[in-house]
């Protein structure tokens, strides 16, 4: 069995101009974790995540502070994500994006995933987007 | 070509790669050192014969240690507790914190001072709306100050004192009141160079620093109970070390097995955190310098340096002194206190010097030379990518501007102090 025949065949995706306010809308409402990033011939150019945004809203001193439970609320969160919310989503994607192809086997999805700790895979043809796979939609169809 | 010659163009090429930093330094050295028993300079044996196993040792001893105890959150706990004396007063903060910075150095290594410090030093100036480029510079010099203080602060002066027999009291004693002095004025310092950053207003927004809760920052008090006990006990052996006729690898090692004992961390975890790339660099810098020494070269330079100071024990003493500083300004200063552990000791073989103020010249120019350029410690270029990641550039002009004459004026100082305290 191919990937093609497990895949999620959902095209929802931004491009990289769209703003960080927006992604993050669809990602709520599409209950996602990332969402592929395409350029105009839908080409998977990168992919943006929920971690990723979080991570851009935190201030720049966190992620060398040891442990920053000492440091109160400020508002610092929401001041940072205000800052960020019309940027485009270029500034912040994963530019080195894992795809794959949708004639490849399960099993080699399976590993990818698992080896890169990938919660999204976009699912390609010729390097246009087709779907996406995520390891619950493998491991599900797998169980059924 | 004889051996003489190759030793000298393997020595050489390997402090010009090592300074150059294209490629890692520890597959340098050991080229080098490779190179030596390849080529039939030194045999196998007296190649590890030349590893000082006690320096090695003290090393692994206190990174093991400091790997430990770094997971309490202490050094987090004393950063922010000493910055709120601060009260407000921006110059107040930079004194506090440059001298925790300096405190913390003479007992940890200057990198991770600088690893600890510098975060929470970005948090502070953000919350107070504030550059955080002075502070975080004051502290980096005092890194390199404060490391000079102790036999385990600077790894130069863990070699000087496994070569010359020099205790951690000798050290303390020596040393640790100058350098006090010179963390003091420092601050005082650096105000000269950012009379404009000193002048923002750092009290409007103190509340916030106020509310920053130390107490949060103790990770593990269980831990942190251990790691003192074992830490203090250690530090108390250290004092007494000579007397009770133990070497210093002896005592971090057995501080290190002790705290891996008692709190129960498996030291598959401690040692993975040991830096295996810089003890090898030392290893192999060992190695180098047996072979260089076992060709003349080292006799060689040992007599030129007697010629030029006509057998003057003060003037020898400013010769190191100063040669030592400015070296260390561009080079690294491990490399070159290996190099000149030998050239000491011969110059002691043909001279009747007392030695001691020729192995603290070289003490203090080889640590305080660390200041002189951002290049001279790893201290100074681990603390300028921090601030480069957070979007802050400072340039290696930058950098010498306010570094280069604090080393000058510290190596002034120190040639005050050793000419009054030891040869006057």
């Amino acid at each position: 069995m191919k990937i093609k025949e497990v895949m999620i065949p959902d095209l929802t995706s931004v491009s990289e101009n769209t703003t960080i306010k927006e992604t993050l809308k669809i990602l709520h409402l599409q209950r996602l974790f990332g969402l592929p990033v395409v350029n105009n011939e839908q080409n998977v150019i990168g992919i943006i995540s929920e971690s990723d945004i979080i991570k851009a809203c935190l201030p720049g001193y966190y992620k060398e502070l040891q442990n920053p439970s000492f440091l109160p609320d400020f508002n610092q969160f929401s001041k940072q994500a205000k800052k960020i919310a019309h940027l485009p989503v270029k500034e912040f994607m994963i530019r080195k994006v894992y795809t794959i192809e949708e004639n490849t086997s399960r099993t080699e999805a399976a590993n990818l995933l698992f080896r890169k700790h990938l919660r999204i895979l976009p699912v390609v043809r010729e390097g246009k987007l087709v779907g996406v796979l995520t390891p619950s939609s493998l491991g599900k169809h797998a169980m059924d | 070509m004889n051996q003489t010659i190759i030793a000298f163009i393997i020595f050489i090429t390997t402090l010009i790669f090592v300074s150059l930093e294209k490629i890692n330094r520890t597959v340098i050295v050991l080229c080098g050192a490779l190179l030596f028993i390849l080529l039939k300079i030194l045999n196998q044996h007296e190649a590890f014969l030349a590893i000082d196993f006690n320096t090695i040792g003290l090393l692994t001893g206190m990174m093991v240690m400091v790997s430990i105890i770094k997971k309490t959150g202490l050094f987090q706990y004393l950063a922010i507790k000493i910055s709120k004396f601060a009260k407000g007063n921006i110059f107040y903060l930079l004194f506090s914190l440059s001298i925790i910075s300096g405190i913390l150095s003479s007992i940890l290594d200057n990198v991770t001072t600088i690893i600890l410090i510098i975060p929470i030093t970005l948090a502070i100036c953000e919350n107070l709306e504030i550059s955080p480029v002075p502070l975080i510079l004051s502290e980096i010099f005092a890194s390199n100050i404060g490391g000079t203080a102790t036999l385990i602060g600077d790894p130069p002066n863990i070699i000087i004192g496994s070569a010359a027999h020099l205790s951690f009291m000798d050290f303390i004693i020596n040393l640790a009141p100058f350098i006090l002095v010179l963390l003091i004025l420092l601050p005082f310092f650096v105000r000269l160079f950012f009379k404009k950053e000193m002048s923002q207003n750092a009290s409007k927004n103190w509340k916030r620093i106020e509310k920053f809760d130390e107490n949060k920052a103790i990770e593990d008090p269980l831990l942190l109970k251990k790691s003192l006990i074992s830490f203090f006990i250690t530090i108390t052996v250290f004092i007494f070390h000579h007397n009770l006729g133990l070497e210093a690898a002896t005592v971090a090692l057995s501080g290190a097995t002790l705290l891996l004992l008692v709190s129960g961390i498996d030291p598959a975890d401690s040692l993975l955190e040991v830096e295996w790339s810089t003890l090898f660099f030392f290893m192999g810098l060992f190695i180098i310098i047996a072979g260089v020494e076992k060709v003349g070269i080292i006799q060689w330079l040992s007599i030129k340096i007697i010629n030029l100071t006509k057998e003057n024990l003060p003037l020898t003493t400013m010769v190191i002194l100063w040669i030592s500083a400015l070296s260390c300004s561009f080079i690294n200063n491990i490399s070159y206190t290996i190099s000149m552990v030998p050239i000491i000791h011969n110059i002691g073989a043909v001279t009747s010097f007392n030695l001691n103020p020729i192995w603290w010249a070289l003490s203090l120019g080889a640590c305080l030379g660390g200041n002189g350029t951002f290049i001279a410690a790893a201290a100074n270029l681990v603390g300028i990518n921090i601030l480069k990641r957070q979007g802050k550039i400072i340039t290696f002009r930058d950098f010498s501007r306010v570094g280069f004459p604090i080393m000058i004026t510290s190596i002034i100082l120190s040639s005050v102090y050793l000419y009054f305290r030891y040869l006057w």
